[in-house]
């Protein structure tokens, strides 16, 4: 779905990213990880389009980045920072329905209204699909923002940190809900990730960055403690419990 | 729960914001007939209605109270645009054309031309300045807006439209020119002092059926352009990474935004004066109304703008009659009521 051969992206003089060579499978979850100011952000930003790369090529659907319309792209891909500023006064149903902007032309149409009717009752949002979302919880703005970035159907899903300002449960409810994504619908999912056992538990792929370069690429049952240690430099045991894997740190 | 989100009450819902849009163009219709009625002297409501005018009621219905109302209508709609445009596009909801210095600048260039480009202070001696030179004051005081403006397009440009950075450089600029304004006041006479000091009184009295079409010309191409770019605005609410995956690029909506409500509010200003608050007060109620969904959010702005700017020129006329009280007195006396009652309650 996405190849990205020898990417180098500079703030200024800076390099963040430093020759990236990677690719993301249709319908994988993969968890971006690595310590802060590895580059994570800079690389899903980089996919997603919004950051043009000095170096180097990134092709999604075996078509170059650079010679996708804008609006095409927009509807086989969505993107959801990490945090949003100043929020609009808006309800979450019309918040999840303008995630169908690409595909109104003025005044949504039923296909539009049925899909962002359907993506709030799958994501438990039924309750609160016509308060502000000034007034909801960290959680549920979250949920909405995810299911505003679902309701246009991409192929392609960038996330940059979905599990901030979350409690346990709703990390873990967001985290399935993405695999349930990979598996039902097929989307590529790329998220950045902080939390280790999460990626453990529901990425199909880790890729670990740092210092903008790529330090393990792969499986997530491929990834054992000595990679961790050479990445975060801490102490860390990967324990295997039957097909699961857990972090202790 | 399902039949809350079931596509008929969803429709219901858009009708009735579509209905409360037409409830107020209705409100807004009757402030314009109000206005023609009101004032020291009456024209009866009836006699409008069947066209059965005598030759003074012709004469002031249509030369001042009919003028007076479509300008209150059609400046009042071009401010609120402003107003909403600049919140949007700013992501701040205290923007408006006075934030972004387009006022100050155009009081400047009114001031300027008032003061180097008139011949005689005899002329000016009661506050209105004779048709050659009340030209003058116009064009250069909307070059002077122009100009303000074509910096904070400048400070958006270099700075990719990043909301803060035009804010401040927007109030900068506005402190520049009522500093600028203020020295060259400080050097000159005192008639042509307080003539400048009457011009920034803004009035819809200043106007005529030319200005009313040249405030138009600018009003209805610029509504027409954001009315039909109603969905990308929408994009825009959500910050630029998240309009940029929603198709939209960000920095040209806001610059290209920017630009238009910029000029428009030179426009008005530069002909009226300073007419402070309608702007700001304006998108404020719309929002309370219909919420941020610019495709309604936009049209009650204007709406808004129409019935506030109105309703405040008949308040104008009739508060201490016979005398008549500038407008912009009236809009930023009541406004700041208005807007303080709103952060209250928002508070609440």
């Amino acid at each position: 779905m996405i190849k990205i051969k020898n990417l180098t992206f500079k703030y200024g003089k800076r390099k963040i990213l430093d020759r990236i060579d990677c690719d993301f499978g249709n319908g994988v979850l993969t968890g971006i990880m690595g310590p802060n100011g590895s580059g994570k952000t800079t690389l899903v930003k980089n996919m997603a389009g919004i950051l043009k790369p000095q170096e180097g090529v990134i092709e999604i659907k075996n078509k170059n980045l650079n010679n996708y319309a804008l609006r095409d792209f927009s509807r086989i891909s969505a993107y959801v920072p990490q945090k949003i500023f100043n929020l609009p006064s808006l309800t979450v149903y019309e918040s999840v329905l303008f995630g169908r902007i690409p595909f109104m032309t003025y005044m949504e149409k039923d296909i539009d209204k049925k899909i962002t009717s359907d993506l709030i009752r799958e994501m438990g949002l039924s309750d609160i699909s016509f308060k502000n979302i000034n007034e909801i919880s960290g959680g549920e703005l979250q949920k909405t923002i995810i299911a505003q970035a679902i309701s246009k159907e991409p192929e392609i899903l960038f996330l940059d940190e979905p599990l901030n300002n979350l409690d346990i449960k709703n990390q873990h409810n967001i985290m399935k809900l993405l695999h349930e994504m990979t598996l039902k619908r097929k989307i590529t999912i790329i998220a950045v990730l902080h939390d280790l056992n999460m990626a453990l538990k529901f990425c199909d792929k880790i890729i670990f960055l740092k210092n903008g370069s790529i330090c393990f690429s792969g499986k997530t049952n491929e990834l054992n403690s000595s990679i961790i240690n050479s990445v975060f430099s801490i102490e860390c045991e990967i324990l295997k419990k039957g097909e699961k894997a857990y972090a202790l740190y | 729960m399902e039949y809350a989100l079931s596509n008929k009450s969803l429709g219901k819902k858009n009708a009735f914001k579509f209905f409360l849009i037409a409830i107020f163009v209705g409100i807004a219709l009757i402030s314009i007939f109000l206005s023609c009625y009101n004032g020291t002297f009456k024209i009866p409501i009836w006699h409008m209605l069947s066209g059965n005018l005598s030759e003074n009621e012709k004469y002031i219905f249509v030369n001042i109270r009919l003028l007076k109302a479509l300008t209150a209508v059609v400046a009042g709609g071009g401010l609120a645009l402003s107003g909403a445009i600049m919140q949007n596009v700013l992501k701040n909801p205290m923007a408006s054309p006075f934030t972004l210095g387009i006022s100050q600048a155009a009081a400047f260039g009114a001031s300027f031309s008032i003061i180097f480009l008139n011949p005689e202070s005899s002329s000016i001696y009661t506050g209105y300045l004779g048709a050659k030179y009340f030209s003058l004051t116009i064009i250069s005081s909307f070059i002077s807006a122009l100009i303000s403006s074509a910096f904070v397009f400048f400070v958006a440009y270099i700075k990719n439209g990043e909301p803060q950075t035009v804010i401040l450089s927007g109030i900068a600029c506005g402190a520049f020119f009522q500093s600028m304004t203020m020295f060259i006041q400080y050097f000159t006479d005192e008639i042509k002092a307080s003539a400048t000091l009457f011009w920034t009184f803004g009035d819809i009295s200043k106007t005529s059926y030319s200005s009313l079409l040249a405030i138009t010309f600018f009003f209805i191409p610029i509504t027409a352009y954001f009315l039909f770019s109603a969905l990308k605005l929408n994009a825009l609410l959500w910050g630029r990474e998240i309009a940029f995956s929603l198709g939209v690029k960000a920095k040209k909506m806001a610059i290209i935004s920017i630009f238009l409500v910029s000029a428009l509010s030179a426009a008005i200003t530069s002909i009226l004066g300073v007419i402070g608050f309608v702007g700001l007060i304006a998108p404020h109620l719309a929002k309370m109304t219909v919420g941020h969904d610019n495709r309604y959010f936009i049209p009650l702005s204007i709406v808004f703008g129409a019935i506030v700017l109105n309703f405040s020129d008949i308040l104008s006329r009739v508060i201490l009659a016979p005398a008549i009280v500038p407008v912009g007195i009236i809009t930023s006396m009541w406004g700041v009521i208005v807007l303080i009652y709103l952060l209250i309650k928002k508070e609440q």
